[in-house]
């Protein structure tokens, strides 16, 4: 029985402690690290490990650093979180002898924990002529929001400015309690005051808290001339709920100023609902563009013929189209197709079908993609580039071969690209490519395969199938056919090919030596970088690329690229080019780069010579001044790391 | 208020730079209509330009503003910086675009927010500012772009939305996946019950870090060159030292960062599986850590998991260990149902299965960093007042998810959440780890 009790005493403690939300013994250790004698850092991290663990005994120890400048807002911090009755006494109590920004925290602190005790004190200060502490006292009594709080905020309407805008949060808080006929008082009291920065969500929340009797209200303010109150209003139009609300909106819609009636449109069409459809409709009969707009988001099945008839005159009408949630928009923007004789309005349509992605769309716009007119096939390409499906491809390789000019042809190969993109399994969306490469009739036709082939490549990150064929290509007997491949392989999305590309570079004539040799520094150069993990020397291949550097242009490649190689041969290739005119200034920042991963091992010295040379001579002051920095023993400074968004 | 529905379409509103950047993808990029050919250009009026301030443009910032002075319907009045080289750096940027005098600079946001010629204002200082800044913006009447994480609690969170929602002003997180077309589609899948009844999303994640040390104290600098006190704003007060300010070493600290560094990519990936899930109205209710994952779970039973590791293509030693770059690229989600799945990232590509989900497949170029088409939005719901797709409400419920996760994993202990009180339950410790009293005399 007595164990019980026992037990009973330790749950019932527990349960208190629990419900209090504090752990006596964290608190002692705490209060312990709260000491004058310990590091103002380590004080001001248990003040806030107080206010998640702290208990009442904490009390005392924090109240008595309310007025310290430094811990001041940590032991608030603390006081603020604690449920505890205590935590507001000693807030009120700090009242009395606090002044300037501590005292308005403790203000504020009582104004967050609704402290009803604290209104007396506090209607003193917002009555006291301290401007600061008179208006977060205005606040805070506000916040607290009882009858007797805001007896002295409503009395200083008109006085203080502070007041009208701390009156907004109980009158808020009345209507979503659902006390309206209250909340219609208070807002009402503060638009009356004309108080700047309140009376705009005071007349939201006279509105709003009106409901449906506040459409007069809100009809009035729509024809306000302040544009910051029309704002207002466009968004309580959105809030306001009921059919019936929805109704009487439209019914006034044409009453309206005509400037203000679009704005109003755009928040009917927010609200939404078959009234609004219907009026939307009648105006967009009537050429209306805020209501064509409006269709693109609410429109129907009725409604498509309305923005059809409204194309040809219209880009407002064409937006919308794409935009209609209504699938029985698609057959007929194709219906129209069919029928449509002006080239404009085909084009038009065929954005429109390509925009919406209609795959129905797909074996018209291959025939228009094969017609006569030049601007009808480049508009029916690039809808294609939507609607196509893998079955298309060999379709669409016959059209990227037929194609007049390289921008044509480039529409087609978005075409390829995007149907090849839709096969499932990524291994596979080179394969009908590469079938075609194998089937192509022509050099010409081959080397044009590359060019997609290349895309869908890089973006399933590679094949070795398609690298098996790229590399045979490189050794076609046809230049053009070479050159592509060369091209292709140089944009490789790995390393793989970085050793063939510098053979390459041996062995082609220009253009095709040049590519060959700025896609195998590129790829060294994101294994030096590390972004790219093959197993390869990066080193090795950027001394065999340097070896068959032949301009400035390429000089500076590979410059820029030894910067990426933390080792010490890098320095020593950079060596000669810290002497030459065209480089010198990339080669200096190379050995920046370069030199703090060096500093510390068994080439120092070496290094900090090439650095004094750096330091002393040259031209970019911002390399000096990194070399500089770097010889005095300083880390470069660290940017702080990119940090994606 | 209406959960907008996934757009994957290209050819919807896309920005310029969207455009310019499918230009340049050598030839083979696939269709995008763009918005000049839409009618959707041209000299615009200055009367109808938006006149936009920017607070706190760093790096991101950078990235961010810089898709928005690409339109030709805003003007860059205003920049706002507590350091000095980025003040006369944004000013000189303005004055390229608009002449001599196009832009003030301020050192105090506040002095910004007074200008009653400001519409609009991009925020994007450090996490430890964007709740507070962007509700001072909301209540001085300007519409927010307010960068990810918006607000470093749930507290701060629901405060944040609680203003837009009270001002009535346009809000646009900085999550803009929403307005990223693969995203987009992958979400499509999902909801349109393509992929079956779903049962598990999939949120990468950094690796979860929190940090509470103090860098060695400096003397503070002139406030004219950097403003150290402005820059802590709401934060607590700390020595100063230079590397928190020049080279942003302000992430993962416990005062400066949101949820262990959850938010980093959570913001996003969790953003895009609430949406897939159609949970933009509430958060998962239980939260368990596991290692460096953590395991949460809807009231209907779906799974949420939020891990940094296990997509495809990653490798197994990864170079960066800190987040996840599988073969769809950084910022991977994945969703599963009984019928078929779906993996995206930043690159554009999707891994799926079935075979058949590839049949309306895009070639998707735009890359999930790119803000361009979330700015383009931001501001025509500036124009319209129209709600862009990631609002203070979707905001509040993604980031709240965030955080309590975050909590969990802090606790190192099993949670149950209630969506509808925004509150742990039967956990007073978590409950206390919802907020942070602001440093006075800022007021959330």
């Amino acid at each position: 029985m007595r164990m019980k009790s026992k037990f009973l005493v330790a749950l019932v403690f527990t349960a208190v402690v629990v419900l209090a939300g504090g752990d006596a013994a964290k608190t002692r250790e705490l209060l312990a690290q709260l000491q004058p004698s310990s590091p103002l850092a380590e004080r001001a991290r248990a003040c806030q490990q107080l206010a998640i663990v702290g208990t009442t005994d904490a009390v005392p120890a924090l109240a008595a650093l309310l007025g310290d400048a430094q811990l001041g807002h940590y032991a608030r911090e603390a006081l603020e979180a604690m449920a505890a009755p205590e935590s507001d006494a000693a807030l009120r109590a700090a009242l009395l002898r606090l002044e300037g920004p501590p005292l308005i925290g403790a203000i504020n602190s009582l104004g967050a924990r609704g402290d009803t005790a604290a209104v007396p004190a506090l209607a003193t200060i917002a009555a006291a002529a301290d401007e600061s502490s008179a208006g977060a006292a205005l606040q805070a009594l506000a916040r607290i929001g009882t009858p007797d709080a805001l007896a002295p905020v409503r009395a200083a309407l008109g006085k203080n400015p502070v007041a009208a805008e701390a009156l907004l949060v109980p009158a808020d808080r009345l209507r979503a309690k659902g006390r309206d006929a209250e909340a219609v008082e208070l807002f009402d009291e503060v638009r009356a005051s004309r108080a700047a920065g309140a009376l705009m969500p005071a007349t939201r929340g006279a509105i709003l808290a009106r409901g449906a009797a506040g459409v007069p209200l809100l009809v009035e303010t729509l024809r306000s001339r302040d544009a910051a109150l029309r704002s207002v209003a466009l968004q309580a139009m959105r809030e306001l709920p009921g059919e019936s609300v929805t109704s009487a909106l439209v019914a006034e819609l044409d009453r309206l100023p005509a400037e203000v009636q679009p704005a109003v449109l755009a928040a009917l069409v927010d609200r939404g609902g078959p009234t609004v459809v219907t009026a939307v409709e009648k105006r967009a009969v009537a050429g209306d563009d805020a209501a064509l707009t409006a269709l693109g988001r609410i429109g129907r099945a009725s409604s498509v013929p309305l923005l059809l008839r409204a194309l040809p005159t219209s880009e407002t009408a064409q937006r919308s189209l794409v935009l209609i949630p209504v699938r029985e928009a698609d057959p007929l923007v194709l219906g129209a197709l069919a029928t449509a004789t002006d080239r404009t309005t085909r084009g038009k349509l065929i954005a429109v079908l390509g925009a919406r992605g209609v795959a129905a769309a797909t074996p018209e716009l291959l025939k228009l993609a094969q017609g006569v007119d030049a601007e009808t096939r480049r508009a029916a390409l690039r809808a294609l580039a939507a609607t196509t499906q893998p079955r298309d491809l060999p379709a669409l390789i016959g059209l990227s071969a037929a194609s007049e000019d390289d921008a044509t042809r480039t529409l087609a190969d978005r075409a390829i690209y995007s149907a090849a993109m839709k096969i499932p399994e990524p291994g596979r969306r080179v394969d009908p490519l590469l079938a075609a490469v194998r089937a192509a009739k022509t050099p010409a036709e081959r080397a044009a395969l590359f060019r997609p082939l290349g895309a869908v490549v890089r973006a399933v990150g590679g094949s070795s199938a398609a690298l098996a064929t790229v590399r045979e290509s490189t050794r076609d007997s046809d230049g053009v056919v070479r050159a592509a491949a060369v091209r292709c392989l140089a944009d490789w999305p790995d390393a793989t090919p970085a050793m063939e590309l510098l053979v390459l570079a041996r062995t082609e004539t220009e253009p095709t030596r040049g590519l060959a040799l700025a896609g195998a520094v590129r790829l060294a150069t994101n294994v030096a970088a590390g972004r790219d993990k093959a197993v390869l020397d990066a080193l090795d291949l950027l001394t065999s690329a340097n070896a068959l550097v032949a301009s400035d242009a390429e000089r500076l490649m590979i410059v820029s690229a030894f910067g990426n190689l933390r080792r010490v041969e890098a320095l020593r290739l950079l060596e000669p080019y810290l002497q030459h005119e065209a480089v010198k200034t990339e080669a200096a920042l190379a050995v920046v780069q370069i030199a703090p991963a060096l500093l510390g091992g068994a080439n120092a010295a070496a290094v900090r010579s090439t650095l004094e040379q750096i330091a002393a001579t040259e031209r970019d002051a911002d390399v000096r001044a990194r070399a500089a920095g770097l010889l005095k023993g300083g880390a470069p400074t660290k940017k702080a790391g990119k940090k994606k968004q | 208020m209406k959960t907008n529905p996934p757009s994957f379409r290209p050819a919807a509103s896309p920005a310029r730079r969207t455009f310019l950047k499918t230009a340049l993808v050598a030839g083979l990029a696939p269709l995008i209509v763009p918005g000049r050919v839409l009618g959707r250009d041209g000299g615009v009026a200055p009367s109808n330009r938006i006149a936009l301030g920017g607070i706190g443009i760093g790096p991101r910032g950078k990235m961010v503003l810089e898709t928005m002075l690409a339109e030709k319907d805003v003007h860059y009045r205003a920049t706002c910086d507590v350091q000095a080289r980025l003040r006369t750096e944004w000013v000189s940027r303005a004055e390229e675009l608009y002449g001599k005098g196009a832009c003030t600079a301020y050192r105090d946001f506040r002095e910004l927010l007074a200008r009653p010629d400001i519409d609009a204002v991009l925020i994007a200082t450090g996490d430890r500012w964007h709740a507070v800044a962007a509700m001072y913006a909301a209540r001085a009447g300007k519409d927010v772009y307010c960068e990810k994480p918006c607000g470093i609690t749930i507290g701060l969170c629901q405060s944040l939305s609680d203003t837009m929602r009270t001002t009535g002003r346009v809000f646009q997180a900085g999550t803009q996946r929403r307005n990223v077309p693969n995203f987009q589609f992958a979400v499509h899948l999902a909801r349109s019950g393509k992929l079956g009844r779903l049962h598990t999303l999939h949120a990468s994640i950094y690796k979860l870090q929190v940090l509470h040390d103090w860098l060695p104290a400096e003397p503070d600098p002139d406030p004219n060159v950097i403003d150290w006190n402005m820059w802590l704003g709401p934060a607590p007060w700390r020595p100063y030292n230079k590397a928190y300010v020049v080279d942003r070493r302000w992430r993962g600290y416990y005062d400066f960062d949101s949820g262990a560094k959850l938010h980093d990519w959570g913001a996003h990936t969790v953003d895009l599986c609430q949406w897939a899930g159609n949970f933009d109205d509430t958060t998962p209710v239980a939260f368990e850590p596991d290692g460096d994952m953590i395991r949460a779970r809807y009231a209907n039973g779906v799974k949420l998991e939020l891990r940094p590791a296990g997509w495809i293509g990653q490798p197994a030693q990864s170079n960066n260990a800190n987040f996840a770059v599988g073969s769809t690229g950084t910022c991977p989600v994945r969703f599963e149902g009984d019928e078929g799945w779906v993996e995206t990232g930043d690159n554009g590509s999707i891994e799926l299965h079935p075979a058949s989900l590839r049949q309306e497949w895009r070639a998707f170029v735009m890359r999930g960093t790119d803000p361009s088409r979330h700015t383009r939005e931001f501001l025509d719901c500036v124009k319209s007042r129209g709600t862009p797709a990631a609002n203070h409400r979707v905001m509040r419920h993604t980031h709240i998810a965030c955080h309590a996760a975050a909590i969990a994993w802090q606790l190192g202990r099993k949670t149950k959440f209630d969506p509808a009180t925004e509150m742990f339950i039967g956990d007073e410790e978590a409950n206390r780890m919802r907020t942070r009293a602001v440093r006075e005399p800022w007021i959330a």
